[in-house]
């Protein structure tokens, strides 16, 4: 049995701000007395993570994953509840924690900016008590496999976006981590970095077993790699199950695109689904998901069709349903 | 043991980082130079009319300026710029990749902008020390000498423990751009004998806020001028500054946002 990695209860994070008025008076008034607001970016929350888990964090922009991530990675303090990562209480910030795990935020840099990355890696060597022999094997084999070994030789500055990202997963990684945070590590790449990173990340996680916890805006990511996700709306976790469970759940149609030989009736489609795009010699139908077989076979039997394409709804498709019409029961 | 090796390690790539810009430490090296033949012109010229200032003679002067320079020196070159650009880095929450290091998080924040084109400030120092001994009728020992770098040592420590407790209300209140650069201006007055205070405000210099003994305390002793009792004010006023520095940047940490 995996043992468990990430434990947290009740887990939440309430900020502190000021009501900022919108004209130049009100905001003069505001300069002596102020509205305090209240915000709870994440609210009570309780999940559970097994070691080697590759776990997808999703939500929409301030739904309050980056400050679930601050809070197991000991950034920030919680307002209330409790987190174990390892056995460690993460916001107590012990070195013996620090050592285990590593944060790679798309966002904001760790390498020194005028320096090639290899002298930021020197310096993490020193900084996580890396023995050197195992230092200099890591390092190659990150960068052999991250196709980086003449670029961490390169001024980061001097790096393109993607070059950099995986420069960032190099150091991140060279201490060998138990677990990744990995906060938007694709944000503005370009489709070819992102599937290198992706690829890189899923034979990390094989090969090493680390238990990693990934947020991303490409969905593409996030069904490739995780085996779990989690989907917080508002500070509140909606979601906690597998991919599959997901579409199963939320997915009930199926997209059948087709073009015909002969002109076919408007009516005589309607029988099969809920037509989205229709002309006389193409259309575009949804049908149920299930019994999806016996509809499509009863189409290929009724019509003319020429070309025909079946497909399920995308994971953004899905997720931005969820966030829209909220989750059904 | 790990933390020194750590420091150790940050100075170095810092000092790298400092040898990519060539021109910048030449710039560094010509504006300290000027700055400081300019002050002891100063000094040259105002002991052409007087013989003391609040009881030291113009030798004495020099080696407290030198003192001066060193504390200013050795801060400018290690922590000045961290602490400058630290409610910068907190509004971005650019701390954020720092705290999940397995290093005291100060040491990151504040060392890792060292400007080693500042070591000029203390070279610099000891060249007025020099220009004193060979201006001057002074007389120093070496053991007085020796004392008194031990002496600067804590001024040193002390220095940066006053800066670090000015930076809790930036955690509190987040957005203080002036406060690191007020501190520095305020600490000036580090460069004046402090016998030149009188009243309030010898006491908040010289034991509420004692940024008067910086450069004096070292500077006394290397002249044999300071009374005992001063030598364990100092030691005693920088255990003190070390405590409360630490536990309000502890505090401090506590109410960190970070920033999305």
């Amino acid at each position: 049995m995996q043992d468990i990695a990430i434990e947290v209860s009740g887990l939440q994070k309430t900020y502190q701000s000021f009501k900022k008025s919108e004209t130049f008076l009100a905001s003069l008034k505001d300069f002596f007395k102020r509205q305090k607001i209240s915000t709870q970016a994440v609210k009570p929350t309780t999940f559970t993570i097994k070691e080697g888990e590759f776990v997808g964090l999703l939500g929409m922009n301030g739904a309050g994953k980056t400050t679930l991530i601050k809070m197991l990675t000991g950034i920030l303090t919680p307002s209330g509840g409790s987190a174990r990562v390892l056995g460690f209480s993460p916001w107590k910030r012990q070195n013996a924690y620090k050592k285990q795990m590593a944060l790679v935020m798309g966002q904001k840099n760790q390498l020194w900016w005028d320096l090639p990355p290899i002298d930021s890696y020197e310096l993490f060597r020193v900084m996580y008590e890396i023995p050197r022999k195992r230092y200099e094997k890591n390092l190659k084999e990150l960068s052999q496999l991250l196709e980086m070994e003449e670029l961490i030789k390169v001024p980061t500055r001097k790096m393109s976006l993607g070059q950099r990202m995986k420069a960032e997963l190099i150091g991140a990684l060279l201490h060998d981590p138990k677990v990744l945070f990995l906060d938007e590590p694709t944000i503005g790449l370009d489709l070819i970095s992102q599937r290198n990173i992706r690829d890189f990340l899923k034979k990390y996680n094989k090969e090493k077993g680390a238990t990693v916890i990934l947020t991303s805006h490409y969905m593409e990511d996030i069904k490739e790699l995780c085996e779990r996700v989690i989907i917080i709306d508002k500070g509140s976790l909606i979601f906690d199950n597998s991919y599959e469970k997901l579409t199963e759940k939320y997915v009930t149609e199926k997209k059948v695109t087709m073009s015909f030989s002969k002109k076919v009736n408007k009516e005589k489609l309607q029988k099969f689904g809920e037509i989205q795009d229709y002309d006389e010699k193409s259309a575009s139908i949804d049908i149920p998901r299930q019994g999806s077989q016996n509809v499509l076979a009863g189409m290929m039997h009724e019509l003319p069709i020429e070309d025909l394409n079946v497909s399920e709804a995308s994971m953004e498709d899905i997720v931005s349903d969820i966030f829209t019409r909220g989750l059904k029961k | 043991m790990h933390t020194f090796k750590t420091f150790l390690k940050l100075i170095s790539t810092n000092i790298k980082k400092n040898m990519i810009y060539r021109a910048n430490f030449m710039v560094t090296l010509l504006g300290v130079s000027l700055w400081m033949t300019m002050y002891v012109l100063f000094f040259e010229v105002l002991f052409g009319h007087v013989d003391s200032i609040a009881g030291w003679q113009k030798g004495e002067v020099f080696v407290f300026l030198a003192f001066y320079y060193i504390v200013q020196g050795l801060a400018s070159t290690f922590y000045k710029e961290g602490f400058e650009v630290f409610d910068r880095k907190l509004i971005r929450g650019e701390l954020d990749p720092l705290l999940t290091k397995p290093v005291p998080s100060q040491m990151l924040f504040f060392f890792s902008n060292v400007r080693i084109d500042h070591v000029l400030d203390v070279l610099l120092a000891f060249f007025i020390f020099a220009y004193a001994s060979l201006t001057t009728d002074l007389s120093l020992t070496l053991g007085n000498l020796a004392l008194s770098s031990v002496h600067l040592i804590a001024s040193t420590v002390l220095f940066y423990h006053l800066m670090l407790c000015m930076i809790l209300p930036v955690f509190i209140f987040e957005r203080i751009e002036v406060i690191s650069s007020t501190f520095w201006n305020v600490s000036q007055i580090t460069r004046y004998p402090r016998q030149i205070f009188t009243g309030a405000g010898r006491v908040v210099v010289q034991f509420i806020f004692p940024i008067a003994l910086l450069g004096a305390i070292p500077a006394e002793i290397a002249l044999g001028k300071a009374e005992p009792i001063w030598s364990l004010l100092l030691f005693a006023l920088t255990f003190i500054f070390i405590l409360i520095g630490n536990a309000s940047y502890k505090y401090g940490l506590s109410l960190y946002n970070s920033a999305n």
